[in-house]
């Protein structure tokens, strides 16, 4: 009690946990459903080298397209490849490249939008006519024509994907940090006399990072699906590697012969994935609109 | 020579279609070491007056004419890097809305220590001490908690002492108050205005009140400008002002705090002019009762009532 009386830190209100705050709006089985597929998609990603999995790249030339048994979970594909094993190793595979390639789209098109945003005028004009141009394309059509012209390497990959997040996070930015430009605090920090750069990067850009976090996993939807899209027409990703798409498109050929299996569980693991990353951005952006 | 000396200053905002004519020719003097209040209704240009000096205009206002010299220094004509270096280390402003003025993801105690280190470096852990100091200089309890609170955990009057604070650690030669008090308790505005002298006399500073409340500003302020609708209507001492006004517009104003002996509250009949019209005469002319043919046709120029005490009033 006299620790009460003395510090004002103690006597404030506790502000509900992040958790507590997503069950409460969302409900409990769809925060614990969503959250517990994406954590066993990471986990069994992360830990796929130590686990007891078949070498997912060894072609069996003696064992291929066998069916779902006790010894092979997925069955085998047409070399012989460990198709259970293939589907966990390319959680490593389309999550890294989506993550990265989304995390380069956020690191380029936050700044570009806030700077737009916080200065307006012609280079908001500028930035805001180009990024419109280039979500003009249709995007698989630019992926293809980008890899086409600049190489088929995982680099490339990464690279068409996080061009395509600039713009999406630049304008989300941007709607957000208009309205803040004129907010009392950004103009007590001028007042103060702090450089506009600085009150961009301070001020302005931590202030409108709430929608970002609710994108970032839609954003890994989009780029997983992306991903597992140029693989399946043969960009991207090439075969030995794990990988959905690619997968699924070595499958693809045998599913008229009833040999289900080679497509069926790829496709079903990307499917969860990306409905799962939907959701949880949902249930963030639940979060921030009642925030407001 | 004034510390402040604006010259018929002209600002308009242009909202849509429709130009506002917010400043219509302000001229006034601030004199180094005095406190001056701007006293006005809502919409007399006080606070694009205070705004324009310190190049915080909304994009949408257009400065036409004028000139805002602080220390012979045309503020209108600087560039935004000059600007800087006068901006928090010359002149200071405390916002109306203290808890909206605080950033909300950084605790209070840090801003402060950011806005020491902007203007007087040093390292981060001397900048804290000093953030504690002014924020215990300002009277907020248990300074070293506080400091490390969010704007949030905030009560109004603690985050307007935390904006004064802010001032103090950029020792001003000049600060600007806008509406220091609106929005606090009447028990607390009285010691928010009395910290605030007190931080002036402390840093030797100058002070520009803007309020609406004459009877506050009477408390603590030793010249007084009255605006109406873009205009000067009538600058001097405060007991110049406030006890002989010259101006009518001042005496109506007046009035309405003070009272007259009838059971009626007074009021000013009609209402402030509609900005974005453009008149001949005097602003004030439409709800004068001492209009004449001549306030309708022409503006009145700026007379000397008694020394350092001036009003805009053809009759005056």
């Amino acid at each position: 009690m006299t620790t009460a009386a003395t510090s004002p830190k103690t006597a404030t209100f506790a502000r509900p946990s992040f958790l507590r705050r997503l069950v409460d709006a969302n409900g409990f089985w769809r925060v614990t459903i969503n959250f517990g597929i994406l954590l066993v998609f990471i986990g069994l990603g992360i830990l796929a080298p130590v686990l007891p999995l078949q070498n997912p790249v060894k072609p069996s030339p003696m064992n291929t397209l066998q069916p779902p048994s006790a010894e092979t979970w997925f069955g085998t594909d047409r070399d012989g490849m460990d198709i259970f094993s293939r589907t966990i190793h390319a959680i490593r595979t389309d999550f890294t490249l989506a993550i990265s390639s989304v995390l380069i789209g956020i690191a380029l098109g936050v700044p570009l939008g806030a700077i737009s945003g916080y200065y307006g005028g012609l280079l908001d004009n500028v930035i805001t006519r180009i990024t419109e141009v280039f979500q003009g394309f249709p995007q698989i059509l630019f992926g293809m024509a980008f890899i086409a012209a600049a190489g088929n390497t995982l680099t490339n990959v990464v690279l068409i994907v996080a061009f395509y997040n600039i713009p999406v996070y630049s304008k989300m930015v941007r709607s957000v940090v208009v309205p803040l430009r004129d907010v009392e605090f950004v103009q007590a920090a001028r007042v103060a006399g702090n450089p506009s750069l600085a009150i961009v990067f301070r001020h302005i850009i931590p202030n409108a990072l709430v929608p970002v976090f609710a994108q970032l996993p839609l954003s890994c939807a989009y780029a997983v699906q992306m991903i597992a899209g140029l693989s399946f027409i043969g960009l991207g990703v090439e075969i030995p590697k794990p990988e959905w798409g690619s997968m699924i498109q070595v499958g693809a050929n045998y599913i008229v012969f009833g040999k289900w299996w080679l497509s069926i569980f790829p496709g079903l693991a990307l499917f969860c994935s990306v409905w799962v990353l939907n959701n949880i951005s949902d249930i963030l952006k639940s979060l921030w609109s009642r925030r407001v | 020579m004034a510390l402040v000396d604006i010259q018929n200053l002209r600002v308009q905002f242009h909202v849509g279609r429709d130009v506002v004519y917010a400043l219509r020719g302000v001229s006034m003097q601030v004199e180094r070491g005095t406190r001056t209040a701007i006293v006005g209704e809502s919409g007399s240009g006080k606070t694009v007056t205070a705004t324009s000096m310190l190049r915080l205009l909304p994009p949408t206002a257009r400065i036409t004419e004028g000139r805002i010299l602080f220390q012979d220094t045309d503020l209108l004509a600087l560039n935004e890097n000059e600007l800087r270096q006068i901006r928090g280390s010359q002149v200071c402003m405390v916002f109306q809305n203290a808890s909206a003025a605080l950033n909300p993801l950084y605790p209070v105690g840090q801003q402060i220590a950011d806005v020491y280190r902007q203007h007087n470096g040093g390292s981060k852990r001397e900048a804290w001490q000093r953030a504690v100091e002014v924020l215990a200089a300002t009277g907020i309890p248990h300074p070293e908690d506080q400091a490390r609170n969010y704007p949030f955990e905030y009560s109004g009057g603690m985050a307007q002492r935390a904006m004064i604070a802010m001032a103090l650690v950029c020792s001003p030669q000049l600060l600007i108050a806008d509406e220091p008090t609106t929005g606090l308790d009447v028990t607390i505005q009285v010691q928010v205005l009395d910290l605030i002298q007190e931080v002036v006399e402390k840093l030797n500073a100058t002070l520009m009140l803007i309020s609406h409340d004459i009877g506050l500003v009477s408390v603590i302020c030793d010249r007084v400008i009255v605006m109406y609708a873009g205009t000067v209507m009538e600058t001097g001492t405060a007991s110049q002002v406030l006890e002989h006004p010259a101006n009518p517009y001042t005496i109506r104003l007046l009035e309405c705090f003070t009272g007259t002996d009838g059971e009626e509250m007074p009021f000013i009949p009609g209402r402030v002019p509609d900005l974005r019209e453009q008149w001949q005469g005097c602003s004030f002319a439409r709800r004068c009762p001492r209009a004449q043919d001549i306030c309708w046709r022409e503006a009145p120029t700026v007379r000397q009532v008694e020394p350092g005490h001036h009003s805009a009033c053809h009759f005056s």
